[in-house]
């Protein structure tokens, strides 16, 4: 009640400014309202990749084993968000994340190459659920690694047995060796990992959960064993599946927004919206998290994953910004 | 009325062609004939071609794409570095006054806290409402977030300002910022016997401005004139109090009581800091539209009109305030009007430097560009609103207007057709 009573009076004081607006003036991470992190230390943890140490501002809410996070960069001028897992526990002091520089990725290649210690970034809520009880079966491709770090220094798991493929230099080669789980490495200069592979590493890995994390040939070849063997799975992708695209797109009106944007047939809404200067909510950007949604109230929209027309009159159509394309003029109450 | 009434055009066939594209909603059978609306044709324009018109639309996008696909980190930092010096000015302002009782505290907490309110007004507040920030994705400084230190509050002023105003700008029965139904600021608008007191009236609206504009913002006229009750009138003016309240309350009790024994000198300061900002921006938005030489147009203009044609009457209906890079910040680059109204979503910081390409093409298209020092735009502002207390004032002020035309347009309309024609590329 006196913190309540405190706020209603220093709101007195700054309107029609928040209060926050002059915390966030003295030190950006201060505010109250919006979480953002400064770059405290990077590492290089592979070949094109760099792990960034985070401190968190006070609006930070804190993650659970698993989760990722949106960070915010501006290039440019512009901000542009982008999503990674968390690699540190959640009571570690700082966060951190691991960034592999993508070709023609300019925010991975900013967050892997440029940015400095002293560096502000903007930072969205954790989100994400890629975790499963039980005795567990990790297999990670490349810089598919993190989120299982995620998961193992987050003390989420009991008993896990990690299968980790890379090409020659592994990412984060040097903390495999600290982790609380029985780790398998396996080169790919030589050939894929298969399912196959698993008999000889894992005898008993019919009776495991599988998590997996890696490029998108390998989430199906592991995704489609565990089927075949009855064996749960959870996959976790950083990439989208490759949009599937018909259509002309068309015009998107936001109303909350007042924004009104064209958008071609594989642009998802989002991206549209956002390039047409409105501010719309989004979190993973890749139709996981459903921070972005909003209703569909006239036309039609393409879902990019699975090709899937949905419309307005089909009652409250509630559709991910992140992942559908407009399919005709629609209008989305954003 | 129409234009043809003050110029010397009796021959048809030079009607120029768009007349008959605007006039075919409404006379399909050609131009020249009886009932054609003429009223996009005012003296200043009455010398160029439907292809000028196009040309010179095309020449100002050109300006703005070029403007648009250059915005970068050095805009952002420019924008942030005005927000970081507002509130610096802000806190510096509001510590000095803590200790009003002491003169020297007084003089420049005052000062500190007028300069803070003024930045926040026009270089922020006014322009990142307009959107002109909107593509940085900054969710704090964007246009559906800001909340600005005014009465008026955001959502109202987008309304009337960006909307009303910018859409139908000098449009009489459409802008209602001509006069802000209290001051008769052109000769079409009908006089009243009120008016014979609006050189004071004019001058307790600078007092009060702030308070003038959010009335203003509330569209109150639209009950006077039936077509809303008061009772849907009622939530908006609640809101606005509210805002109101809360403003005065922080200016006037809160931070007064803060200061103790300097409670009442602070509370001065506070009212003489937002009289100034009123006062001051009273000025430069009277600068901008009011002027003498300013045109003002009638509604048929609107019917069908081009964006070419609503480029030109956006430099006819405005006038730009000539000084020093730090008159222009404390106007908020209102003092570039003219470039404003062309571009209302572009970012302030970058009308200056289009500023010099805008006027090169007014004159090599023959267009007046209104734009002097600010003591000579405020004074013909406030001679217009002298004479204008008095019925009449049609011939003065056209006479005025005639006199800022540019002098042998049409010869130079004419020399410029010949020599494209010559050179068809050069344009």
């Amino acid at each position: 009640m006196i913190a309540g009573v405190l706020g209603r009076a220093t709101r007195a004081l700054t309107t029609p400014l928040l209060p926050d607006d002059y915390l966030a003036f003295v030190n950006p991470l201060w505010s109250l309202r919006t979480p953002r992190a400064r770059v405290v230390a990077t590492r290089p943890v592979g070949p094109a990749t760099t792990e960034l140490t985070l401190r968190t501002g006070v609006a930070w809410r804190g993650h659970r084993p698993g989760q990722h996070v949106g960070l915010g960069v501006d290039l440019g001028g512009r901000r542009h968000w982008r999503t990674y897992s968390i690699t540190s526990a959640p009571t570690d002091e700082h966060l951190t994340v691991s960034v592999t520089a993508v070709v023609d990725g300019s925010v991975s290649t900013h967050l892997a190459r440029i940015a400095r210690p002293g560096d502000l970034l903007g930072l969205g809520p954790a989100a994400g659920g890629f975790t499963a009880d039980g005795p567990l079966l990790m297999i990670s491709g490349g810089s598919g690694i993190t989120p299982m770090l995620g998961l193992l220094r987050g003390g989420a798991v009991a008993d896990a047995v990690l299968v980790h493929s890379g090409r020659g230099g592994h990412v984060h080669a040097d903390d495999l060796a600290d982790l609380p789980a029985t780790v398998h490495r396996h080169d790919s200069t030589g050939g894929h990992l298969r399912p196959a592979d698993l008999d000889d590493l894992v005898p008993d890995w019919r009776s495991r959960t599988m998590l997996v994390c890696g490029p998108a040939g390998m989430l199906d070849a592991f995704s489609t064993a565990a089927t075949d063997a009855g064996v749960p799975c959870v996959v976790e992708r950083f990439r989208p599946p490759e949009p599937v695209a018909t259509g002309t797109g068309g015009t998107v009106t936001f109303t909350t927004s007042g924004v009104v944007a064209t958008a071609d047939a594989v642009t998802p809404l989002l991206r549209a919206g956002e390039d047409a200067g409105a501010l719309l909510p989004s979190g993973c950007r890749m139709g996981i998290c459903h921070t972005c949604v909003g209703r569909l109230s006239a036309g039609a929209v393409r879902n990019l994953h699975t090709g899937e027309l949905e419309t307005a009159d089909e009652g409250d159509v509630i559709v991910r910004t992140c992942v559908s394309a407009a399919a005709g003029d629609c209008v989305v109450d954003l | 009325m129409t234009a043809l009434d003050h110029r010397p055009l009796t021959n048809p066939e030079t009607i120029p062609e768009h007349v008959t594209r605007i006039n075919e909603a409404k006379t399909p059978t050609g131009p020249g004939r009886p009932g054609a609306s003429t009223a996009h044709i005012t003296a200043s324009t009455a010398h160029l071609s439907v292809e000028d018109v196009e040309r010179i639309g095309a020449e100002l996008e050109a300006i703005r794409e070029q403007v648009m696909s250059s915005l970068g980190e050095a805009d952002a930092r420019y924008i942030r570095r005005v927000i970081r010096t507002q509130r610096g000015c802000e806190i510096a302002g509001r510590i000095l006054l803590l200790g009003a009782l002491f003169p020297p505290a007084l003089v420049a907490g005052t000062a500190s806290l007028a300069v803070a309110k003024i930045l926040e007004n026009m270089e922020i507040g006014h322009n990142v409402l307009h959107g002109q920030w909107d593509w940085m994705r900054d969710p704090e400084i964007h246009s559906t977030t800001w909340e600005w230190d005014h009465v008026s509050t955001a959502s109202s002023w987008q309304q009337t300002h960006n909307y009303l105003h910018h859409t139908y700008t000098n449009v009489h029965n459409k802008d209602r910022d001509i006069g802000y139904n209290v001051l008769r600021v052109d000769p079409d608008q009908p006089w009243h016997p009120t008016y014979l007191f609006q050189t004071i009236t004019n001058l307790g609206l600078a007092l009060i401005f702030e308070y003038g504009i959010a009335a203003f913002d509330l569209e109150l006229d639209q009950v006077q004139r039936g077509e809303k009750t008061w009772a849907e009138k009622m939530p908006e003016i609640k809101v606005m109090l509210r805002k109101a309240g809360k403003q005065a309350l922080k200016d006037y009790v809160v931070f007064p009581a803060l200061s103790g024994p300097s409670f009442v000198p602070a509370l001065v300061g506070g009212l003489l800091a937002n009289t100034i900002r009123n006062v001051w921006s009273h000025a430069v938005i009277f600068c901008g539209h009011f002027p003498v030489e300013v045109e003002t147009f009638d509604e048929e203009r609107l019917e069908n009109e081009s964006q070419a044609e609503w480029y030109v009457r956006q430099m006819l209906g405005s006038a730009n305030i000539e000084g020093s890079p730090l008159l222009h910040i404390m106007t908020g680059n209102l003092s570039h009007q003219i470039e404003h109204h062309l571009f209302p979503d572009m970012p302030s910081n970058h009308y200056a430097r289009i500023a010099p390409q805008v006027r090169d093409l007014c004159r090599r298209y023959g267009l007046p560009y209104h734009a002097g020092p600010m003591w000579k735009q405020y004074g013909g502002v406030l001679w217009k609103i002298a004479r204008l207390s008095f019925p009449g004032g049609h011939e003065t002020i056209a006479k005025r207007q005639r006199k800022a035309l540019p002098v042998g347009r049409k010869a130079a309309a004419t020399l410029r057709r010949l020599r494209e024609r010559a050179l068809p590329h050069a344009a």
